[in-house]
């Protein structure tokens, strides 16, 4: 008795206003695209679905099917030429942005119309590839929201009005968002990818490098891109503590440092137990990086679950930063000293070449001195070195030139020239790269360190400390440490010399216009927006799925649990919005309720209507029962009759039945 | 005659939904969609694919909601004459606040699809050709739509309302009017026979004047026919079984059919003789509904 097929609405081939409706979607979905496509193939696609417009609505032919053929070949050439592939991130949305055009411009049924349906849902998901930020959220939902309209409009005969079709959407859309939280939040997240990616799945991004050359962190000075973020337990420690820790650089030719051989992992369980003062307790939101290696706060205490320990408080991620991803730490302000074995000693001492003269002559004198260490730092301080953003380019002997010629640098030159001066002197010394300071954001509460604090200083071995942090840079900058980058390079764009001003007139520098605050504050508003988008869209992963569903009760949520609670979760919400849904319904007929109404004042005096008692039934049982009430009962059940049977919809009516039954007294026997 | 009137009211019970053939498209999408996800490890991704699984779980209750509480009635159909086709009323009533967009009423022959705004009726029709007399029942027919996706349908199990349709017999081509003691009645009382109405025809005889020939029904090879004019009013004729010529029982009927016709037009009395079954003379439109109704269901036909 199912005769299904029979009783399909169907199918017609939508008007001239849906189909607009469509083009205006395909537009806005590639629009999204604007920054990634080549011009060529954002003018062709316009093209495309310019000649549907004017074949729509100016009765133009259909191109043959040999024109479409001819133009599906040259869009894959012409794809393929340049990009040199059809694989691939780019090429692939391209080839899909110029299929949207073609299917376009070739429709003709109903099924036509769905698939260019489809393949704009599927162009909009292409630009998750690119770009994950709120931003890019915000204009795909709206994309999304103006296909899903066209969608509606195409299924009805009698074509909506666009605005019609709009609310419709954002009304389902509406009720939809509590279903797909549940279901992005429960749905199994799993680790890794199904197959491989393409080579091009993940952005190159500037960031800190595991070798470091004088100029190469100085690169990153102009950066604006945030490295990670940080949330602290507690309160956040002064600025001369925040010294995040990425690599240790051991091994140096004189020019670039980089990191010792064969990385060993190291056991992290006596780092705990060697540190001094209080512990600080915080949270990283690292960025992507492609590289596997963390930051830290001087000095880690903890090694996370997704990463290993490497010698040198270091920290690096099991497999390579792909995804923006959280991890919470502790770390102390020190550590107490650890025995170096006599194989670090010897590798932290190794230098390259012999020096210059000259540097030989003030490494000597530096040897008399009870504190080298102290001895160096007072001479970067005293002789007129001098910090800058665009260090001059040293040729030759690196140490040399520096120390006589240039005398001018970027924390990369001091703290390599240093350290390469210890390793002279007989002091094991190593370079640690990574970032110092960050700005804080009071809208949302945490540390920013964007890759513009990318910094590089020296750790020497003292016998009684272990390994002892000295910048050299704060020597002749103190204001990159206490003040952090962003003044330090607002100070230098006014003309002022590092090292040399009062805080008092730094303050004054810095104050800067209403304006220039305003637009701070507001920078720090979109920043914590976007901070709270990536902790729970890019950094929810399979960890933060798990410690969410620990929240959520479940000790050791296992696949076939959480997908039950998907399951039920959903069908509680569909049954919560079904009974909504139905029930405005029920209350909404006027003529209904009032004859309940009707029927109600008559039950209470005794003269109840039977269930099978249709209206015209009931006005005789009225009649014979209490004869008194039927002039008063006869035009309300003539009403109801006329407006329940009668096929009419008249609102006058309606009000006057309503009055009617609102008027009716039974006196009660 | 007994009108009867179905009225269904479309619920739960009576309302089923599948998705339609692009509504599987759509789920094929979103599988593809949530690989992409996965494989990328994409939140956003994940998050679009849910949203539009979810728009499409909701759009299933609105697709269910856009024919749950309408109210159908089926009604008799107006009779016809066999060979036309039966019209039978079906109103969609919407009695609540929800506008009911693309609402398909389906039947075997028809269809058609109506926008029935709050607190409305929509009066529709199921056209069927009613090729026989005697009563045509009401076809099977349901409601649908695929409102407001075209994702998925929900339509009501198939109707069959009780109602009918009378259908007449074919009128049969004008023919001479039987000969009965009316032609004589009206003689006796001396009315000219060459009024301005015309009442009907006769065989032709050589005297009668070449205007009042039936030229078209001579034009198609038939018996030369006269036409008669007369001043009808008043006059009384027997449409008798016994003075239709002819073996074929539908063809009689419809010459009967035919002289009940002309003769209401005309405005005469007349009456029905149909073996075992005799009509007393009468006119107006109620007698030749009776007695059409009569001639239709004459033997038992479609009864």
């Amino acid at each position: 008795m199912f005769e299904f097929r029979t009783y399909r609405p169907p199918d017609r081939a939508p008007d001239r206003h849906a189909a607009n409706g469509l083009l205006l979607s395909a537009l806005a979905a590639l629009a999204l695209h604007t920054q990634r496509l080549p011009v060529w193939l954002m003018l062709g696609v316009c093209s495309l679905i310019a000649w549907r417009y004017l074949l729509e609505n100016y009765s133009w032919r259909h191109p043959p099917r040999l024109v479409r053929w001819c133009l599906l070949l040259a869009a894959v050439v012409a794809v393929f030429n340049t990009y040199g592939t059809l694989l691939g991130r780019e090429a692939g949305i391209s080839l899909l942005a110029l299929l949207v055009g073609l299917k376009i411009l070739e429709i003709r049924s109903l099924r036509d119309y769905f698939v260019s349906v489809f393949l704009l849902y599927f162009l909009t998901l292409g630009a998750f590839l690119f770009s994950q930020s709120l931003l890019t959220a915000g204009l795909a939902m709206a994309v999304a929201v103006v296909t899903t309209a066209a969608l509606a409009r195409l299924s009805l005969p009698n074509s909506l009005p666009i605005s019609e079709g709009l609310r419709l959407t954002m009304a389902i859309l509406w009720r939809a968002i509590p279903i797909m939280l549940v279901m992005y939040l429960l749905f199994p997240r799993i680790q890794g990818s199904l197959w491989g990616l393409p080579g091009d799945a993940f952005d190159a991004r500037a960031g800190l490098s595991d070798t470091v050359t004088p100029g190469s962190i100085n690169a990153l000075s102009s950066s604006d891109a945030v490295a990670f973020r940080v949330d602290f337990a507690d309160q956040m420690p002064h600025a001369r503590q925040l010294y995040w820790r990425s690599l240790v650089l051991s091994r140096t030719d004189g020019n670039a440092w980089s990191r010792a051989r064969d990385p060993v992992t190291v056991n992290a369980d006596s780092w705990l137990s060697r540190g001094i003062g209080k512990p600080i307790d915080y949270t990283v939101d690292h960025e992507a990086t492609g590289h596997r290696w963390l930051v830290a706060m001087d000095v880690p205490a903890t090694v996370p679950p997704e990463a290993v320990a490497r010698p040198g408080y270091i920290l690096e991620a099991k497999r390579p930063v792909h995804q923006r991803f959280q991890y919470a730490m502790q770390s102390y302000p020190a550590q107490s000293a650890e025995p170096l074995t006599s194989a670090a000693h010897a590798l932290h001492l190794r230098t390259p070449r012999p020096t210059s003269v000259r540097v030989q002559t003030l490494i000597d004198a530096w040897r008399r001195e009870p504190d080298p260490v102290l001895a160096v730092l007072r001479y970067l301080r005293e002789q007129d070195f001098g910090y800058t953003l665009t260090p001059p380019l040293l040729r030759g002997d690196f140490l040399d030139e520096f120390l006589f010629v240039s005398r001018r640098g970027y924390c990369e030159h001091y703290a390599a020239a240093f350290a390469t001066l210890m390793r002279h002197l007989g002091l094991p010394s190593r370079l640690v790269v990574g970032y110092q300071g960050g700005d804080w954001n009071h809208a949302g509460g945490y540390l920013v360190v964007r890759q513009a604090d990318a910094h590089a200083w020296v750790e020497v071995w003292r016998e009684e400390r272990g390994w002892t942090r000295v910048d050299p840079t704060a020597a002749v900058a103190p204001e990159r440490v206490e003040l952090g980058m962003n003044a330090l390079k607002a100070l230098l764009e006014q003309g002022a010399l590092p090292g040399e001003l009062a805080p008092a007139a730094i303050r004054a520098l810095l104050e800067g216009s209403w304006l220039a605050r305003q637009w701070l504050h507001l920078g720090m508003f979109w920043d914590a927006a976007n901070t709270a988008w990536n902790r729970w869209v890019m950094a929810y992963g399979p960890e933060r799925q798990q410690r969410f569903l620990r929240s959520l009760g479940f000790e050791a949520p296992s696949w076939a649990q959480v997908a039950a609670t998907l399951i039920i979760g959903v069908a509680a919400l569909l049954l919560v919005l079904a009974a909504t849904l139905l029930w405005t319904r029920n209350k909404s007929d006027p003529v209904t309720a009032a004859y309940r109404r009707f029927c109600a004042k008559l039950g209470r005096s005794g003269l109840v209507r039977r269930a099978d008692e249709g209206p015209l039934d009931f006005y005789h049982h009225i009649l014979t029962a209490r004869p008194e009430l039927a002039a008063d009962s006869k035009p309300i059940i003539a009403l109801y009759v006329t407006l329940r049977y009668g096929n009419v919809a008249r609102a006058d009516l309606v009000d006057q039945l309503r009055g009617r039954v609102r008027r009716f007294r039974v006196a009660h026997q | 005659m007994d009108a009867t009137t179905d009225e269904y009211v479309l619920g739960r019970q009576r309302l089923y939904m599948l998705p339609t053939r692009h509504g599987l498209y759509f789920g094929l999408l979103l599988m593809v969609m949530l690989l992409a996800a996965v494989n990328y490890n994409n939140g956003l991704a994940y998050g679009f694919t849910f949203t539009l699984a979810a728009v499409g779980l909701v759009s299933m209750l609105y697709t269910h909601r856009n024919l749950t509480g309408l109210r159908l009635t089926a009604k008799d159909a107006e009779p016809v004459f066999a060979g036309q086709s039966a019209r039978f009323p079906v109103y969609i009533h919407n009695a609540t606040k929800t506008r009911r967009p693309g609402v398909w009423l389906l039947s075997r022959c028809s269809s058609r699809c109506v926008d029935i705004v709050p607190h409305s009726s929509r009066p529709l029709s199921l056209t069927v050709a009613a090729p026989r007399r005697g009563y045509l029942p009401c076809p099977a027919f349901s409601v649908s739509s695929a409102f407001p996706f075209g994702l998925l349908y929900t339509w009501a199990k198939p109707l069959r309302p009780t109602t009918r349709c009378l259908v007449y017999p074919a009128p049969g081509p004008r023919l001479p009017w039987p000969q009965n003691p009316d032609e004589t009645h009206r003689h006796h009382r001396g009315q000219s026979a060459d009024g301005d109405d015309f009442v009907g025809l006769r065989a032709y005889q050589p005297a009668d004047p070449p205007r009042h020939v039936h030229w078209k029904a001579a034009a198609r090879g038939t018996e030369w026919l006269t036409k008669r004019f007369g001043d009808s009013a008043g006059g009384l004729v027997w449409l008798d079984w016994g003075a239709t010529r002819g073996s074929q029982v539908e063809a009689r009927l419809g010459t009967l059919c035919r002289w009940a016709l002309d003769a209401e037009r005309v405005g005469m009395r007349y009456g029905l003789h149909l073996p075992g079954h005799d009509i007393a003379p009468d006119s107006g439109p109620r007698h030749l509904h009776r007695c059409l109704r009569a001639l239709a269901l004459w033997g038992g036909a479609g009864v």
